[in-house]
């Protein structure tokens, strides 16, 4: 009995968080991000982070006899960045390799059709 | 620190776990009109309560087959739990959104509209046609075949049910009449409805299987199907036997020519030919009752009265005593 999930990627410049629910999105069965892997708080958005965190996902899903997958992966959006992290990639290629099969994946960042400013003033933010 | 953080993280799992575990499976199924309370998917929950409510999306594709519609998604909300399971509303659909994006260029018009339609049973639903022409057309020729196309909706509704928008809209009905009436106007590349909600609901009227009727359907077609495969297994086992002796007429196949080397490998086979040849045997058979002693006997003693009859002596049993009664 293979039972599926969907796993919610979010990927942002400084994190990677995956939740992987039942099929109504409303129960979760597991939760992993960048992180709880790693030791730097840096590192935690790049692609091994993102990896270890996919890798440990998958077994808990095994576990639980779910090995199949749908992914939904998403960039912060709204008036923040419309880009993925690294991480977003390496999480999908991960789990793959972990031996999940993937039956679809998804963009689910949203768009903002108008809304609030984006911070950071006029000029940007000056580093 | 580490390891008393474990130790709290490892009963954090123990609980966790044990919590799984009070859970159960619910089925959820599609609307009983037009789809019989299809089985389409499965959610897990602690109590019935809890799983009303919930949202179940999925490709067209998935849904029923179709592969040209995975681009589609279905949506399906949760109303009622009956024991294991969830039965659901059709809430309406929508077409993916890269999907829609690689439709619209440049130099190709595209029309957009929003539409609510009150079907005949009282359903309120809002359907989003999207019309992408060949060209670019002018603001006049968009507002004429938006409200040619609204026209068709509109009236498409008033006519027909619940159940059959719903087939309207997933299948090609809806999309082929919305083409043919801006086709008139200016030509199409596509037209289809892009997106579906169901913003009130009516009253249902029309009747159906009942769930207990279905349960007893697919309980029928398991028993079916594994009667089937159990049939399938059988017919794979004494296929695999008489692979055996296909192999070995492979291997005389070639000798043909040569009567005198055969009769060594014809020999082998002869102890299980018979049982599996029986089957094949009783149609003949039944037709023709003097072949019934030569079907009783063993191939390798056919092969003896054949060479004896100066016939050739390859085959299987079947075309031996076809050759035999000739």
């Amino acid at each position: 009995m293979s039972r599926k999930a969907i796993v919610h990627i979010f990927s942002s410049y400084n994190n990677v968080l995956m939740t992987a629910t039942d099929l109504t999105g409303a129960e979760t069965i597991a939760k992993c991000s960048g992180g709880q892997v790693v030791k730097s708080g840096k590192d935690s958005g790049g692609q091994f982070a993102a990896t270890r965190a996919a890798e440990r996902l998958s077994d808990m899903l095994k576990e639980k006899e779910f090995t199949q997958v749908i992914v939904r992966y998403r960039a912060p959006g709204g008036n923040k960045a419309t880009n993925t992290g690294s991480g977003a990639q390496a999480a999908i290629r991960a789990m793959t390799r972990a031996g999940m099969t993937i039956t679809r994946i998804e963009d689910v960042t949203p768009i903002a059709h108008d809304g609030t400013k984006a911070k950071g003033g006029r000029r940007g933010r000056r580093v | 620190m580490a390891s008393r953080q474990s130790a709290k993280a490892r009963a954090a799992a123990r609980r966790q776990k044990d919590k799984w575990k009070t859970k159960r499976w619910y089925t959820i199924r599609a609307p009983r009109h037009p789809w019989n309370y299809k089985a389409i998917g499965e959610t897990i929950s602690e109590t019935d309560k809890q799983v009303i409510g919930r949202i179940y999306e999925l490709t067209q594709q998935e849904f029923d087959g179709d592969f040209t519609k995975m681009h589609v998604i279905v949506r399906f909300r949760v109303n009622d739990v009956v024991n294991s399971d969830a039965l659901t509303e059709f809430i309406g659909h929508h077409h993916q959104n890269d999907h829609t994006r690689r439709q619209v260029r440049r130099f190709r018009g595209k029309v957009d509209d929003v539409v609510d339609v009150i079907t005949s049973d009282g359903y309120l639903l809002r359907l989003k046609p999207l019309i992408i022409t060949d060209r670019r057309v002018r603001t006049s020729v968009k507002e004429a075949i938006r409200s040619a196309v609204r026209d068709v909706i509109i009236g498409f509704g008033a006519k027909s049910n619940f159940a059959a928008m719903q087939k309207a809209m997933m299948g090609t009905e809806l999309e082929k009449a919305i083409h043919e009436a801006a086709k008139s106007i200016y030509p199409v590349k596509s037209a289809v409805i892009r997106k579906s909600q169901l913003l009130q609901s009516g009253v249902d009227m029309i009747g159906g299987p009942t769930l207990d009727e279905i349960h007893s359907d697919e309980e029928r077609s398991a028993a079916e199907m594994a009667a089937r495969k159990a049939a399938a297994i059988a017919a794979a086992a004494e296929e695999e036997e008489s692979e055996d002796e296909d192999s070995e007429d492979a291997e005389e196949t070639p000798a043909e020519e040569a009567p005198a080397e055969e009769t060594p490998a014809e020999e082998a086979p002869a102890e299980e030919a018979p049982v599996e040849e029986a089957p094949a045997e009783e149609g003949p058979a039944q037709i023709a009752p003097p072949d019934v002693e030569y079907a009783s006997m063993k191939v390798a003693e056919l092969k003896d009265l054949l060479k004896a009859a100066g016939k050739p002596v390859s085959g299987k049993k079947a075309d031996l005593v076809a050759r035999l009664l000739e």
